[in-house]
């Protein structure tokens, strides 16, 4: 069992960095996105032996069910935004000022779009699926998920055309 | 066929149907460059851009496989 488990580590460090960006992208906070991730890997490794497709495929429908999860129980209470800890790579004090504050601004608008057109433009321009991929991971035909990039790209402009005009 | 957000809400809490999973496209989930420059507002455009790209090297936090591993070992 505890080779089981070393063996798992392995998977874990492969693709957590891409699935805690998806998790991320969805919920807006590193702390949440953590957690999804974590309950997410231990919900696979106790069903790893009905893993039919590839690992990387089927983990992340457990990480996008877990966001879709969260995002419902969320709504139901109460939003609330918190600065991520991770690096800024910005070079200068006035740059990192400035792009905190599209950080934030992109947050506050991703979180105003429906579920589904969030998804498409996390995996699209966040996470630099290609179209086919997306159609994969959500069961879903690649002319909706342009749709749903498209219609995502519109609501975003219109939610924050004013700021950066 | 079916799209995801129409599934059952249940689905949030179990793991995927392997019973219907098809293997997903031979690309590889990897940082690939997406620009998103726009004709309609450049400005907007290339400061979503900046930050898509800062987010695209976002990483789990440090230790986050170890965290996992000591719950799996009941640690």
């Amino acid at each position: 069992m505890a080779g089981d488990r070393d063996a798992f580590g392995i998977l874990i460090e492969r693709y957590s960095d891409v699935l805690f960006r998806h998790a991320y992208g969805m919920t807006g906070s590193a702390d949440v996105a953590e957690d999804i991730l974590q309950v997410s890997f231990i919900k696979a490794f106790h069903h790893l032996g009905e893993v039919r497709g590839r690992f990387d495929a089927w983990v992340f429908r457990i990480v996008a069910n877990g966001c879709k999860d969260w995002l419902k129980n969320i709504r139901r209470t109460h939003l609330s935004y918190e600065e991520d800890d991770q690096p800024s790579g910005y070079e200068t004090p006035e740059e990192e000022l400035d792009r905190g504050e599209m950080r934030r601004d992109l947050d506050r608008a991703l979180a105003a779009l429906p579920d589904s057109l969030r998804e498409a433009f996390v995996m699209k321009h966040v996470e630099g699926r290609s179209y086919e991929e997306m159609a994969d991971l959500l069961d879903a035909t690649v002319g909706a998920l342009k749709m749903r990039v498209h219609r995502a790209r519109e609501a975003l402009q219109k939610l924050l055309e004013d700021r950066y005009a | 066929m079916m799209s995801h957000e129409s599934l059952d809400p249940r689905d949030a809490v179990r793991t995927p149907d392997t019973a219907t999973h098809r293997a997903p496209a031979a690309e590889p989930m990897a940082d690939r460059e997406v620009p998103l420059a726009s004709s309609e507002n450049p400005a907007l455009w290339a400061a979503i851009d900046a930050e898509t790209a800062r987010r695209r090297t976002m990483r789990a936090p440090a230790g986050f496989a170890a965290r996992v591993l000591a719950k799996l070992a009941g640690r």
